[in-house]
């Protein structure tokens, strides 16, 4: 059986107890937290957990959802390979 | 998508599996029965095929010497390489689980291993190792050239409202449109995934393993909604997923599971529960309310879950929890490009007037990203807003 | 909002907590740290965490040199990991002339203890073996560089600070500065506040705030781009940086690969812009030098300011004409890595004793002097 644990970022492994220790070391604001836990900056950038992180966060500081800000969504959205960048001119087959 | 029955096999951690043409790797492994599919980052909890859209990182597997491929979102190729990259010795049997029980409610790995000071070197080693194990590529990859490309129009998302307005604005005669389409899963076509909104104005797109740079004269963002979880007790582990995992199961004819339970509420409840049924999977339960749901049960996979009805506890075995979580407006495009977000509910969407013009110049929106719901709204607002595209040409 | 503090310092970043950090142990704690945005949103929480004492100025290596001695017992004092990874900072040269120009920095360097060292290709290719050495002709390596985690570093302060009185006030804007009988009026956007002693250690944003007092300070905000790959397991140990373009990658605690490169084109100053050049141009270094990880994938891109001086050397002086004024700036994408230094510095002037630093090289009227010595080893 595996331990009873709920989870906010399944990427970094972060559980809603260790989200809900940040807030009780006195931090609220949503990027303060998502640098104290790695919520959002693991290789899914966020995109699993950062609506329920929002509602979480909400819910044990007190503020209202509407209120709650996004984080910064940076690009590439979805990742990229750096052969794909850089890759130049010459006509190449795909490879897996 | 169909399987047509030719056979397309591969190897999957040494042993050859038989999968089909028209599988992505997830399904053609899921067929075969696997569910393990990796190990989680600090406590190595196992994880299988979970999102089915390629939005988080449970099914990832090194294919043809690659890391951290998203087996989900890859068409399966006849020799494939498949290998798990995380557990000791194995990723169904990794003894590294040990982390999930010496750390029973969080590890928060900022505060530990702070003292002794001489044991530091040895720590930092063995937290480097345990981090991550998607060992370097096994060779230098091949790629198709960067390409550079601009055109009248750029229409991203192809679902109920984008096709719509594609429709419309090529009816009316429009020649110069690129598309973008995440189609994730569907192999019929390359997915084309616009990935991020440059300072140049360019739009990076991803079209199947090479990218392009797509400068356009307007941009309609129909990004529509994604796929959210749920933070239930043992959400985590496999047979836990959501309803485009479901889809992608089915559409192929292969069962997610015999017997199911529902946790959650949102839109796409009756169209999982079309698709268990053509494939003969039992709903077991129905949990409207995610936090009645005590916990979920298993050690390897789903064998179980606990909840509350109203005062009663109640415990029902089941091998899938399907995760009925919000339908999460997609709006990081938009964020990037720099358009006026605005509030709906706990969703931000994207803020347009009544002709689907966001707040930049050039750059329109519709569907569920300006927080539409109804089917017959998304669609309506998919024609409205290529009239107005059309009506705009040669002006913002 | 507290209306007064004996120390208001403008800015959260590595500076101010830092700035705080040495005033509070040297029992001064009546202090209020002002930010405009989130906890250090600045470059603190933005830069890839290199730490090196490999400079071509005194000014820098000495500031370089302390602080990696105070970064291997910061971790116990605050009771944080931020993960100090003494791995190494390897610069490659890939002509004659950046040959010679790093066996210049190196022995610049041995002057003051450093053991850096010139290595040939051959070693370079052991330090790092997944590299192509073959445009590669030499390099120097410094063992005692390295890297470390920003976040619970910064965070580690902030704890440390707020539980022994100082407030750290965020989303606070400092709008105008006003100095009368003897006393500092700033108004903020969240009220105003009186103090005693001030210390502008506001980044990219400090000139601006020197602007507001009447001081000119001659820095500059200059926007550089980083990214952050997929995480792999280890296999670079080093930071490695290339002279030719300012080239530098790593890993972080994670696996990441973290890194950035001095951008060729023409490029924006908004931070929260993201331009794809820069993914072209990092990429065609990283496929060259690691043809390897041409399959390994870019996660996330963003940036933030360099606060550039006039010689690449940092600022830390009183500000001239105001008394009990002070500024600590222009660091020039090395800020982080000689933060505790810094503080130390900065908490000295501020309390009037002697640095155990020079205070020379780091005065603002150098500039005006001519009596600066310029940093050539700006990455990034």
């Amino acid at each position: 059986m595996v331990v009873r644990k709920s989870f906010i970022c399944l990427c970094e492994d972060v559980t809603v107890e260790e989200l809900r220790s940040a807030i009780r070391r006195g931090y609220t604001d949503i990027e303060d937290i998502k640098r104290i836990t790695g919520i959002g900056t693991g290789p899914c950038q966020g995109k699993q957990c950062l609506h329920v992180y929002r509602e979480i966060l909400a819910e044990e500081t007190g503020v209202r959802i509407e209120d709650m800000p996004l984080t910064t969504l940076r690009p590439p959205i979805v990742p990229t390979s750096f052969g794909a960048w850089a890759s130049r001119d010459r006509d190449q087959e795909v490879d897996r | 998508m169909p399987i047509s029955g030719e056979p397309r096999d591969f190897t999957f951690n040494g042993r050859t599996v038989r999968g089909y043409k028209g599988d992505t790797i997830a399904t053609a492994l899921a067929r075969d029965g696997v569910k393990s599919f990796s190990r989680s980052m600090k406590f190595h909890r196992p994880r299988g095929l979970y999102c089915g859209s390629g939005r988080c990182i449970s099914c990832v597997m090194r294919v043809n010497g690659v890391p951290g491929v998203r087996t989900c979102g890859v068409p399966l190729e006849q020799g494939m390489i498949v290998q798990t990259e995380r557990g000791f010795p194995t990723t169904r049997f990794d003894m590294l689980s040990v982390f999930d029980s010496v750390f029973r409610r969080q590890f928060d790995y900022h505060s530990r291993f702070i003292r002794p000071t001489f044991i530091t070197p040895f720590y930092q080693y063995a937290v480097r190792h345990l981090a991550s194990s998607n060992r370097v590529p096994d060779s230098p990859g091949v790629f198709p050239a960067l390409e550079r490309k601009s055109c009248e129009v750029l229409i991203i998302g192809r679902g109920i409202s984008g096709s719509v307005a594609q429709a419309r604005i090529q009816k009316a005669g429009v020649r110069s449109i690129i598309i973008a389409d995440r189609q994730v899963g569907d192999v019929s076509a390359p997915p084309s995934t616009a990935f991020g909104f440059y300072e140049s104005g360019e739009v990076g797109i991803q079209v199947g393993s090479g990218l392009q740079l797509v400068k356009a004269r307007s941009i309609l963002l129909a990004t529509g909604r994604a796929e959210t979880g749920l933070p239930i007790v043992n959400g985590d582990i496999p047979g836990n997923m959501l309803p485009e995992a479901i889809r992608q199961l089915t559409s192929r004819g292969i069962s997610p599971g015999a017997r199911a339970v529902l946790v959650g509420r949102n839109e796409l409840r009756d169209r999982v529960r079309r698709q268990l049924e053509a494939v003969h999977s039992s709903i077991v339960a129905e949990v409207q309310n995610a936090s009645s749901v005590v916990q979920v049960l298993g050690g390897r996979s789903v064998k179980g879950i606990k909840y509350s009805e109203g005062r009663t506890p109640k415990t029902v075995r089941c091998d899938l929890v399907i995760q009925l979580g919000s339908l999460v407006p997609a709006v990081e495009l938009a964020q990037q490009i720099g358009c006026e977000l605005r509030g709906s509910g706990s969703f931000w969407t994207v803020r347009v007037d009544a002709e689907g013009r966001t707040s930049v110049p050039g750059v329109y929106a519709c569907g569920g990203i300006t927080g539409l719901v109804r089917e017959d709204e998304r669609i309506s607002g998919g024609e409205a807003v290529a009239l107005s595209m059309l009506r705009n040409r040669g002006g913002p | 909002m507290r209306d007064h503090a004996r120390v208001a310092i403008i800015g959260s970043g590595v500076t101010g907590l830092s700035t705080a950090y040495s005033l509070v142990n040297k029992g001064l704690n009546d202090i209020v740290i002002l930010e405009k945005g989130h906890l250090a949103s600045g470059a603190s929480t933005r830069n890839g965490g290199g730490v090196r004492a490999q400079f071509t100025t005194e000014a820098n290596i000495l500031l370089a040199k302390w602080s990696i001695q105070r970064f291997r017992q910061l971790g116990l004092e605050l009771k944080v990991n931020f993960w100090f990874r003494q791995g190494g900072y390897l610069f490659v040269a890939e002509s004659e002339q950046e040959l010679v120009a790093l066996r210049n920095a190196v022995e610049f360097q041995r002057r003051f203890g450093l053991g850096t060292k010139v290595i040939d290709c051959d070693r370079v290719q052991e330090i790092v073996p997944y590299m192509n050495c073959s445009g590669i002709i030499g390099g120097s390596y410094r063992r005692g560089d390295g890297i470390l985690f920003p976040f619970p570093l910064l965070i580690g302060y902030a704890d440390f600070l707020r539980s022994h009185g100082t407030a750290i006030e965020t989303h606070c804007e400092v709008k105008h500065i006003s100095h009368t009988h003897g006393e500092f009026v700033l108004e903020t956007s969240r009220g105003e506040l009186r103090a005693e002693k001030l210390v502008n250690a506001g980044g990219g944003w400090s000139s601006g705030l020197g602007t507001m007092m009447g001081v000119n300070i001659p820095t500059r905000p200059v926007r550089h781009q980083i990214m952050a790959g997929e995480p792999l397991a280890p296999f670079l140990e080093p930071m490695v940086v290339t002279l030719r373009d300012g080239f530098y990658m790593s890993q972080g605690p994670r696996g990441e690969l973290i890194g950035g490169i001095t951008e060729s084109e023409p490029h924006g100053s908004d931070p929260g812009k993201s331009s794809a050049s820069f993914c072209e141009q990092f990429s065609s270094r990283v496929v060259s030098l690691f043809p390897m990880l041409s399959s390994a994938r870019m996660m996330r891109q963003w940036a933030g300011f360099y606060d550039m001086s006039p010689d690449a050397n940092p600022i830390l002086d009183g500000m001239p004409g105001v008394e009990d004024a002070f500024v600590a700036c222009g660091y020039s994408g090395h800020g982080f890595m000689i933060s505790p230094a810094v503080g130390e510095f900065m908490s000295c002037l501020v309390t009037g004793k002697k640095p155990p630093f020079p205070r020379e090289p780091y005065k603002l009227s150098r500039f005006e002097k001519g009596s600066t010595r310029s940093e050539s080893l700006v990455i990034g």
